[in-house]
């Protein structure tokens, strides 16, 4: 191949990864709005809204008794109200500031399926230095049967400033389009199962503001996995 | 930061806005990615605003942050499914058919599996269309490791496709 066709396929291969690409009409504002103390920034997340009232009971933790509403943009009627000598009005009445904390304590797990258990060691706390840096911590524990096979199932705990969409980013492996909401007692949930031979089940929850529940399974009916979920519920 | 500065801003992101995330999609290869390391590359750029634009570009300073922050890590999306275990294994043994092969997507595919710094001189010296001079500075390297990073690149790419461009030409010289 010479080279004049493969720098061809490389542009065309650089377009087709950028076709329809298109940008969110608030991103301006998004960034105007976020705009603080660096030490006071959140880490940039997709698919924050404009509206988001985050409130953290506060038994969560002692530190993370937070009514937090981050960024009330007012006045602003997106991008297309906010050009040249007619700004967007910003108001910011707080910052986000929900605190990772160590769920595990308050963790009540759901019902196991018959003759599974807890990998010994239990809950790990798996928090890398970037998870720290954006302000989170995790944990993580594997289950699986008594006499273990090829069957097994992790569950990931996240707290601090995670969202459903940091969860959903968790099953990035899987394909996301093909979670679809459940109904769980708290919160809000989300399902996928892959078809394969691994009969592999996916489920991302967020019970309250602050925490994150991924939930990876494979050789686990769906029914079981969202007994588990449904059982599964924080104290306080 | 004054309301003329924050007008210029948006006016800035409204116009140049979707190159700059498309910049950062080839980058990343990654739209969500894309899309959280535009906007913060548009924060840092957001609170320097006056001096950037004082300085000259900004958009220049904003790609050369993009850049940056996927250098850095910057919230690496592999990272995740990693911890869940969800990677290894997964799509083992599997290929596409040589037809699919030919075609962009088996581009897009060896594109992706070139390392990042590989992927970036590419992007920038036959996408972009930029010098090597200009690719070393935006990159923060030398023109050697340019020149020597896009070698290593074609060369792979190369190794890639040439089996399925040889098919691909035999194929359309029975029917031809």
């Amino acid at each position: 191949m010479d080279d004049e066709r493969l720098a061809a396929l490389i542009r065309a291969g650089f377009e087709a990864e950028v076709l329809d690409v298109r940008l969110p009409e608030d991103l301006a504002d998004r960034v105007i709005a976020r705009h603080g103390p660096a030490e006071e920034r959140p880490a940039p997340r997709r698919g924050i809204g404009r509206v988001h009232f985050f409130v953290a009971a506060g038994a969560l933790a002692a530190t993370a008794a937070v009514l937090a509403v981050p960024m009330l943009l007012l006045g602003s009627a997106g991008q297309g109200g906010s050009g040249p000598g007619t700004p967007g009005r910003h108001v910011v009445l707080a910052t986000p500031t929900v605190q990772a904390y160590d769920p595990v304590p308050q963790l009540v797990l759901g019902p196991l399926p018959k003759g599974w258990r807890m990998a010994p060691g239990g809950f790990t706390e798996t928090t890398t230095k970037n998870d720290t840096r954006y302000h989170q911590r995790s944990w993580s524990a594997d289950f699986l049967p008594r006499s273990p096979d090829r069957r097994r199932m992790r569950l990931q705990v996240m707290t601090g400033r995670v969202t459903l969409t940091e969860a959903r980013e968790t099953v990035t492996g899987l394909g996301r389009t093909g979670l679809s909401p459940v109904r769980v007692p708290a919160g809000v949930a989300e399902l996928a199962a892959v078809a394969g031979a691994d009969q592999r089940v996916v489920v991302v929850w967020q019970p309250r503001t602050g925490i994150v529940v991924s939930l990876v399974s494979t050789g686990l009916s769906q029914a079981k996995v969202l007994g588990f979920v449904r059982g599964t519920a924080l104290r306080g | 930061m004054g309301r003329d500065a924050e007008a210029a801003f948006t006016t800035f992101v409204r116009e140049r806005g979707l190159g700059l995330l498309r910049f950062a999609t080839a980058v990343t290869g990654d739209r969500d990615q894309a899309e959280d390391v535009l906007q913060g590359a548009l924060e840092r750029a957001y609170g320097r605003w006056e001096q950037i634009t004082e300085r000259g570009d900004p958009e220049w300073y904003v790609r050369k942050t993009i850049l940056n922050g996927v250098r850095d890590g910057w919230r690496s999306r592999q990272r995740r499914p990693e911890v869940l275990g969800l990677l290894p294994g997964q799509g083992e043994g599997t290929y596409l058919p040589f037809d699919e092969f030919v075609t962009r997507d088996a581009v897009r595919g060896a594109l992706a599996s070139l390392p990042q710094r590989q992927r970036v001189v590419l992007l920038l010296r036959y996408w972009e269309g930029l010098t090597e001079p200009e690719t070393a500075e935006l990159m923060g390297t030398s023109v050697g490791t340019v020149k020597s990073q896009a070698h290593r690149a074609m060369k792979t790419l190369r190794e890639r496709l040439d089996p399925a461009e040889d098919w691909r030409e035999s194929v359309g010289a029975e029917h031809g």
